[in-house]
Order: C-alpha cells, then sequence, then structure tokens
C-alpha cells in the first residue's frame, strides 16, 4: 500500500500527503506519486508532511528530485506541516533555503 | 576508574537484509525509546537519524547480496552509544566528515548528516566487519 495520497485540487494543483517515514523505503513511492501528479499537469505540488515523524537524506532526496521535476514542467514544489525532526534535517542540510516550509498545505501556493 | 553508572541499558537488534529494511531499524530504537522517556526528543531524533543513514549505506553499498548488519544502543545518564557491525563490503576509503554536497544533488548528504548529529564517530575494519561507533551526549542528563 502506497504511503501516500494525491488530493487533486486544482487541474494545475496537488498536495500530496506523505506517510510517517521519509526513508529509503519510502522514497521511490514519493518520486512516483509526484510524477503521477506532473503527468497529470498538476505541476504545483504541495507535500503535506503533517504525518511525517522521520526523513532521512533519502527522503531529502526524493524531496529534491521531485522539486526539480515540478520546476522542468512549469511548476514548483513546497512542503507544509513539517515536525522538529524534519525541520533539523533541513537545517543541517542547509536544505530550508530551498524546501522553505509552509505552515499550512492550503496555503503553501498562497504567495 | 570511573564507576560504571548504575542505570546503563543495552538494547540489541540483528538486521539481515533482504529481508528487514531501514524501516527495521527504526522499529528497534522506537521500542527503545518506549523503555527510555528519559532520552530528550532531540536526542531521539539525531539517534534515529544517525542510524538510518548507517543502515541506508550498508544496504546500498551491498545491492546484490545479504548483509547482516548487529546494532547495539547503550543508554547511560550521559551518553547514548550507538554500536554498529556489518558483514558487507568494506567502506574503502574509510568514511570521513564531508560537506554538503551541492544543493540540487540527490545524494551524497547522509555520512555529513551522522558527523553533524554525533558527538563522536568512529569507524573500522575489523574482523573482516566495518565497525562503526557513535557517541552522543545527552542533552539533558537526567539523574
Amino acid at each position: 500500500m502506497s504511503q501516500f495520497t494525491i488530493d487533486e485540487v486544482s487541474p494545475e494543483r496537488a498536495i500530496i500527503r506523505a506517510g510517517n517515514r521519509l526513508n529509503m523505503v519510502s522514497a521511490p513511492q514519493l518520486r512516483e506519486t509526484v510524477n503521477k501528479a506532473v503527468n497529470s499537469g498538476r505541476s504545483h505540488v504541495v507535500v503535506d508532511l503533517s504525518a511525517t515523524e522521520f526523513m532521512d537524506s533519502s527522503g531529502l532526496g526524493a524531496l529534491i528530485g521531485a522539486l526539480k521535476t515540478a520546476r522542468a514542467a512549469g511548476g514548483d514544489l513546497r512542503i507544509a506541516a513539517a515536525g522538529q525532526q524534519v525541520l533539523m534535517v533541513l537545517q543541517l542540510s542547509n536544505m530550508d533555503r530551498i524546501l522553505r516550509p509552509y505552515d499550512d498545505p492550503a496555503t503553501a501556493f498562497a504567495d | 576508574m570511573t564507576p560504571q553508572p548504575p542505570s546503563q541499558t543495552s538494547h540489541h537488534a540483528a538486521i539481515h537484509t533482504p529481508p528487514h529494511t531501514v524501516d527495521d531499524a527504526h522499529d528497534f530504537l522506537q521500542s527503545v525509546w518506549t523503555q527510555h522517556p528519559d532520552v530528550a526528543a532531540e536526542d531521539r531524533m539525531a539517534l534515529e537519524t544517525v542510524l538510518s543513514e548507517l543502515i541506508t549505506n550498508v544496504i546500498q553499498h551491498n545491492p546484490d547480496r545479504e548483509v547482516l548488519c548487529e546494532v547495539d544502543m547503550t543508554i547511560t545518564p550521559t551518553h547514548c552509544l550507538l554500536n554498529t557491525t556489518d558483514s558487507g563490503n568494506r567502506l574503502d576509503p574509510p568514511p570521513q566528515a564531508n560537506a554538503m554536497p551541492p544543493e540540487l544533488a540527490e545524494s551524497g548528504r547522509g555520512l555529513a548528516l551522522i558527523y553533524l548529529l554525533a558527538d563522536e564517530v568512529d569507524y573500522r575494519w575489523s574482523g573482516g566487519r566495518n565497525l562503526w561507533a557513535i557517541q552522543r551526549l545527552r542533552i539533558a542528563a537526567t539523574d
């Protein structure tokens, strides 16, 4: 069973809800799910991390790959509702500048 | 000689990959934390990240073979000590602290994270095994 669910918010936007852990087990599923959203025209993707208690460098690598996929299609990828451990990994890797954490998945594309 | 801290506990897991995955390492740590609610959240997050990176490296460096990875976590009033021993290919050259890769690189951050999150990291090859010894000073040591 996939740990990821897609909410097709609009013809251009999707919110992908991630599961409990973003690691080497789930990273390929994240890439696949984002590909699916982007291929359906939804290149503005929010990854909702509210249920994600853990992310390591494999999960981060998948988010970066997914960001590149979304940008290549003319869109963008944003993350929202990250927990403490995810924020720790983003900050230590200096990736919080590239993957800026937004509070709310629903408003991550508001600006 | 320093007396042994009375509340030191040790926990062990044997992870066979495959069929085990890095998720089994997470599950092991969850059981350790359940027995150690005194370990601060920041220490738990750091050690879970370190162990996940270590086990991921073992699996990635041995894609076509079975590997046994033994994990030992010792918790003392002042430190968390994480030791792993794996039967995978020798890490050559030995790993060392490295800088983060370019921003949009999709890999290459695991070792850097390990060194950032640990107070001491020791790697050696001995007896045909990769041995890692990680020490982390606990943030709020409790009595």
